[in-house]
C-alpha cells in the first residue's frame, strides 16, 4: 500500500511536470494561466488541446503497459513476458496501420483501437500455439522474435503498399511510438478498451496467484483455468491493443517495471498488478518528459528510450534464467 | 461411513482400464505401483484434470466447488515468482470458498505446527528441494478439505522428513480425514498406510490392509523384489534368483 | 564471351555516336519523372512525346492529368524504357542514378534537369526543355507569358506580408530555397519557417506551430487510405486555431514540380489569403 502512495505521488510529481516542457518556450505562468483558460489564446489551444492530452495518454498508455505486462508474465509464468518482446505490440500496430490504411478509421474512430486490439488477440493466440502456457525462456523469446519480424514485415508492407507516399515514412513511429502531437480524440477512443483490458485483468487476479503454483493446482484450488485463460487472453490484447494504436510500440515498460517492484510486493502476481500500472505510468511520463528535454523540437521516439532502459533489464533476466533451464 | 470420493468406472485412454474406488473418511491409502503404473493419471482423472470416462465424484462438482472438497499435492513443484513461504501456504487457506480473511494468521500456525517456522519469512524458490515440497504439502493442507490427494508428498525428502510427512497424513486419517498419496517407498506406506492399492499397466492389483496386498508374489510380479515383515517394520530386497 | 562484350559496346557507340551526330529534334521522347513530364507536355510538339511516368496520371501529385492520360505510362523502369525505343530520354537530378546509368550504357541519350525550386529554375527549365525537344520558340513564349502572370500576381499582392506556415503530413514544412517557400514569397505572403531555424525542410512540432501563431496555414493535401501523418494535420488544436482571422489554404499539384503552371498555385494561395484574411 506504501508502495502504491509512493509511486502515486511520483505519478503526480511526473504529470506536472510534463505539463510544462514543450517544444514552445512558454513561461511558467503564461503555462499555467493556460491551463485555465486565461491569456493568449494561442497559449491557451497549445496547453489544453495539446500537452494536456499528452501527458493523459503517457499517464494511460504507461498504465496499461505496466499492466499488461504484470499480467502477461503472471499468465505464462515467465518474467521475460512482455508485450513488445512476445510480438504483441507488433501483431497491435498492423492492426491499427491497416485500419488507418484502409480509411476505415476516418469513418468510425474507434476501429483504430479495436483493430490493435484484434492483432494483439491474433498474436497471444499464435503465441500459445506456438509455446504454450507456462512457457520455457527459450520458446517465449524464439516465437516473439518470429512473430515480431512478421508483424513488422506486413506493417512495413502496408505501409509501402499505401497510396499515399507519405505513409512510407510513419515505420519509424509504429516502431518506435511517441506521443507527439496526439489529441484527445485518441484519449476518447482508446480509454474504454484500455478500461476493459483493465477489469479484465484485475478480475482475474485471484486466479494469477493460483495459477502461479501451476495450472492443475490452480483447477484444484476451484480456477476455471479456461476461463481465466480467455480473460487474460483478451485483457492483455485490449490493454496493448489500444495502447499500440494510438502510441505506436513502446517496448520493454512491461518487462522493466513489473521486475523492478516484484520483489517489494511479495511476488505475488495480484499483488504486482496496481504497483506495475501505477510505476508504468509513471515511466512513460519520465520519458516522454526526457524526450523533450534533450532534443526539444525533434520527436524523439519514445521507444528508443524505454529501450535503452529496458535492454539491460532483459539482459539481466537471460543471464539469470540460463542456469534454471539448461 | 460416507465416501469422500467414489470412482466407477473411470478410464484414460490406454494408460488407465476402468476403475472402481471408494475412499472413505480415516482413510490414508497409499497408491503404489512400478513407473508408469498409471499412478499420476489416477489422481488427475479422480480430479477432473484429465478428459476420461466414467464417473469421479470429485469431476463432478463444479470447479469452483471442488476446493471446499479436495486439496491436491501437485508433483510439479517449480515455482517462479519470489513468494515467501506463508504467502504461499496463506493462498491454501483462501481457496477454500468457506474460508473468509487473508488467512495469514492461519498459514503462520499451521506453518508453525508443521516445522516450517525456521524459514517461513523465506521466499519459496530460494529453498531446498524438501524445504519446497513441505511448504507445497502445508498449502494443500491449508486448504482444509476432508479429502487429500497427494502425488508423491514423500519425493525428495530425506528419510527424517520421509517418515514425518507419512506420520502428518496418518494423523490426517486418524483425525477424520482421507488422504489417498501415490508412493514409491513399500515399506514406507505398509508402515504407515492404512490401506494401499497396488497399480500395474493401469489396472489395480491389490486393494486392502498393507499386510494383506503385500504377498510375496504380488511384488515379485509387480515390483521385481522381494519383500520382508518382521513386526511392524517392513523391508525390501532383491529377488533371490537373480543374484 | 569477351567478343560478345566488344561487339555489344561497338553498338552502344555507334548508337550513342549516331545520337549524338543526329541534329534534328529527337521524334520519340520518353520522360520518366514527374517534372519532366508537365514540362515537356507543355513544350512538346504533337507527337513528340511518347511516354510519361506514371505519377503524371496521379491527380494528387500531377497538375496535368488530362493531357497525361492520352500517353502509355511507364514506372521508370530501365527495361520498359528501352523497349519504348525512344531517341530522347528525360530524367530528373534524382530519378534513381542506377537506372539512368543504365540506360546510358544501353545507348540512350538522357537528358538530366535540375529540380525547380525558384522561378528562375523554372525559366532555366523551360529553356533547357525547349532546347533539348528542338521547340526553343514555345520555351520562350511560355516563359514570357509566365512572367507576365507573375507581374499582375506582384501588383495584387497584400500591402502587409501576411505570415504563413507550411504544413504537410507528419509535420514536415518547407522553408527557405524549397519550391513551398517560393509560391508563398511569390503569392506575397511571409513563410515563417525561416524564423523558426528551420532549412530547406523539416519537421515542425505541431506546439511551435501554433505558438508561432501565423495567419495562414497552407496544409498538405489529404490523400485517400489515411495515415497517422495526415491525423495531425486534422489535429483539433490546430482545427482550433485555424477560425477568423487565420485562414487556411491547401497545397496542390503544382506544389509538387515547378512548372509555368505554378503561377496557378501561387495565384490561388494569393486568393485564399485575401479571402480568409480579409486582406
Amino acid at each position: 500500500m506504501r508502495l502504491i502512495l509512493a509511486l502515486s505521488a511520483l505519478c503526480a510529481l511526473l504529470f506536472s511536470t510534463s505539463l510544462f516542457v514543450g517544444s514552445g518556450n512558454v513561461g511558467f505562468w503564461n503555462s499555467l494561466r493556460g491551463y485555465l483558460g486565461a491569456g493568449d489564446p494561442l497559449v491557451v489551444l497549445v496547453m489544453q488541446e495539446l500537452r494536456l492530452p499528452r501527458a493523459a495518454l503517457a499517464v494511460l498508455i504507461g498504465a496499461s503497459l505496466g499492466l499488461a505486462g504484470a499480467g502477461l508474465q503472471g499468465f505464462l509464468r515467465n518474467p521475460l513476458a512482455e508485450p513488445g518482446i512476445v510480438g504483441t505490440s507488433a501483431f497491435a500496430a498492423l492492426g491499427a496501420v491497416l485500419a488507418l490504411q484502409t480509411g476505415l478509421a476516418a469513418v468510425f474512430p474507434m476501429a483504430l483501437p479495436l483493430a490493435g486490439l484484434a492483432g494483439a488477440a491474433l498474436s497471444v493466440l499464435l503465441l500459445l500455439a506456438l509455446s504454450g502456457p507456462g512457457a520455457r525462456t527459450t520458446t517465449l523469446i524464439l516465437s516473439g522474435v518470429a512473430l515480431s519480424a512478421a508483424a513488422g514485415a506486413m506493417v512495413s508492407l502496408a505501409l509501402n503498399l499505401s497510396r499515399n507516399p507519405f505513409a512510407a515514412n510513419e515505420m519509424m513511429f509504429w516502431m518506435m511510438g511517441s506521443l507527439a502531437d496526439r489529441s484527445f480524440q485518441h484519449v476518447v477512443v482508446a480509454l474504454p478498451i484500455l478500461a476493459l483490458g483493465a477489469l479484465l485483468i484485475w478480475s482475474s487476479r485471484k486466479g494469477l496467484d493460483a495459477l502461479s503454483l501451476g495450472e492443475e493446482t490452480a483447477v484444484s484450488m476451484g480456477v476455471d483455468v479456461r476461463r481465466l485463460r480467455l480473460m487474460l487472453i483478451f485483457g492483455t490484447a485490449c490493454l496493448s491493443g489500444a495502447a499500440t494504436s494510438v502510441a505506436g510500440m513502446i517496448g520493454f515498460v512491461g518487462l522493466v517495471v513489473p521486475h523492478l517492484l516484484r520483489r517489494a510486493t511479495g511476488g505475488l502476481p495480484s499483488r504486482l498488478l496496481v504497483p506495475s500500472a501505477v510505476g508504468g505510468a509513471a515511466l512513460i511520463l519520465a520519458a516522454d518528459i526526457t524526450v523533450r528535454v534533450i532534443l526539444p523540437g525533434r520527436d524523439l521516439k519514445l521507444g528508443v528510450l524505454t529501450a535503452l532502459i529496458g535492454t539491460p533489464v532483459f539482459l539481466h533476466l537471460i543471464w539469470k534464467s540460463r542456469g534454471r533451464e539448461a | 461411513m460416507t465416501a469422500l470420493l467414489t470412482l466407477r468406472g473411470l478410464a484414460v485412454g490406454r494408460r488407465l482400464g476402468p476403475t472402481d474406488l471408494a475412499l472413505a473418511a480415516g482413510e490414508f491409502v497409499g497408491l503404489v505401483g512400478p513407473n508408469g503404473a498409471g499412478k499420476t493419471t489416477l489422481l488427475r482423472a479422480a480430479l477432473g484434470l484429465l478428459p476420461a470416462a466414467g464417473h469421479s465424484s470429485i469431476a463432478a462438482l463444479p470447479i469452483t466447488a471442488r476446493p471446499r472438497h479436495v486439496a491436491y499435492l501437485a508433483q510439479e513443484r517449480e515455482l517462479v515468482w519470489p513468494i515467501a513461504v506463508e504467502e504461499l501456504v496463506a493462498l491454501g487457506w483462501r481457496a477454500n470458498p468457506d474460508h473468509r480473511g487473508d488467512g495469514m494468521a492461519q498459514a503462520r500456525a499451521l506453518s508453525q505446527r508443521l516445522g516450517l517456522a525456521a524459514f517461513a519469512r523465506r521466499q519459496v524458490p530460494g529453498l531446498s528441494g524438501g524445504e519446497r515440497a513441505r511448504v507445497l504439502l502445508a498449502r494443500a493442507l491449508a486448504q482444509g478439505a476432508p479429502l487429500l490427494l497427494a502425488d508423491e508428498p514423500c519425493a525428495a525428502l530425506d528419510p527424517a522428513q520421509s517418515i514425518r510427512t507419512a506420520k502428518l497424513l496418518r494423523a490426517r486419517a486418524d483425525a477424520g480425514d482421507a488422504v489417498l498419496a501415490t508412493m514409491h517407498d513399500l515399506p514406507l506406506a505398509a508402515r504407515y498406510c492404512t490401506r494401499m492399492i497396488v497399480l500395474d499397466q493401469g489396472e489395480i492389483r491389490a486393494d486392502g490392509p498393507p499386510g494383506t496386498v503385500l504377498t510375496q508374489e504380488l511384488c515379485r510380479e509387480v515390483f521385481g523384489v522381494a519383500v520382508l515383515r518382521h513386526g511392524a517394520g517392513w523391508t525390501i530386497a532383491e529377488l533371490e534368483d537373480e543374484a | 564471351m569477351v567478343r560478345h562484350l566488344a561487339k555489344a559496346g561497338c553498338i552502344a557507340l555507334g548508337l550513342w555516336l549516331g545520337g549524338a551526330a543526329d541534329a534534328a529534334p529527337p521524334q520519340r521522347v520518353v520522360s520518366m519523372n514527374l517534372c519532366t513530364d508537365q514540362l515537356a507536355m507543355l513544350v512538346a510538339a504533337p507527337g513528340q512525346l511518347v511516354s510519361v511516368s506514371y505519377l503524371a496520371v496521379d491527380p494528387m501529385a500531377s497538375a496535368m492529368v488530362a493531357q497525361a492520360e492520352t500517353l502509355p505510362v511507364n514506372h521508370g523502369l530501365a527495361e520498359e524504357i528501352a523497349f519504348l525505343r525512344p531517341d530522347l530520354v528525360l530524367a530528373g537530378r534524382y530519378t534513381t542514378r542506377v537506372t539512368v546509368d543504365m540506360l546510358t550504357r544501353l545507348g540512350h541519350r538522357v537528358e538530366i534537369f535540375e529540380p525547380e525550386n525558384s522561378l528562375d529554375d523554372i525559366r532555366a527549365n523551360l529553356r533547357q526543355m525547349g532546347r533539348v525537344l528542338g521547340r526553343e520558340a514555345r520555351a520562350e513564349a511560355l516563359v514570357a507569358q509566365m512572367d507576365a502572370e507573375l507581374a499582375q500576381i506582384a501588383a495584387a499582392a497584400p500591402p502587409v506580408r501576411p505570415e504563413t506556415a507550411i504544413y504537410y503530413s507528419s509535420g514536415f514544412t518547407s522553408g527557405a530555397g524549397s519550391l513551398g517557400n517560393t509560391i508563398v514569397e511569390t503569392a506575397g505572403l511571409e513563410n515563417i519557417a525561416p524564423r523558426l531555424g528551420m532549412g530547406a525542410g523539416g519537421v515542425i512540432p505541431l506546439e511551435a506551430l501554433i505558438l508561432a501563431g501565423p495567419r495562414l496555414v497552407v496544409r498538405g493535401q489529404t490523400y485517400q487510405g489515411h495515415s497517422r501523418g495526415e491525423e495531425m494535420l486534422r489535429h483539433p488544436a490546430l482545427e482550433a486555431m485555424l477560425t477568423p482571422p487565420r485562414a487556411q489554404a491547401e497545397t496542390r499539384p503544382e506544389w509538387s514540380c515547378g512548372t509555368p503552371l505554378t503561377v496557378n498555385a501561387i495565384r490561388a494561395l494569393q486568393d485564399a489569403a485575401r479571402a480568409g484574411a480579409g486582406l
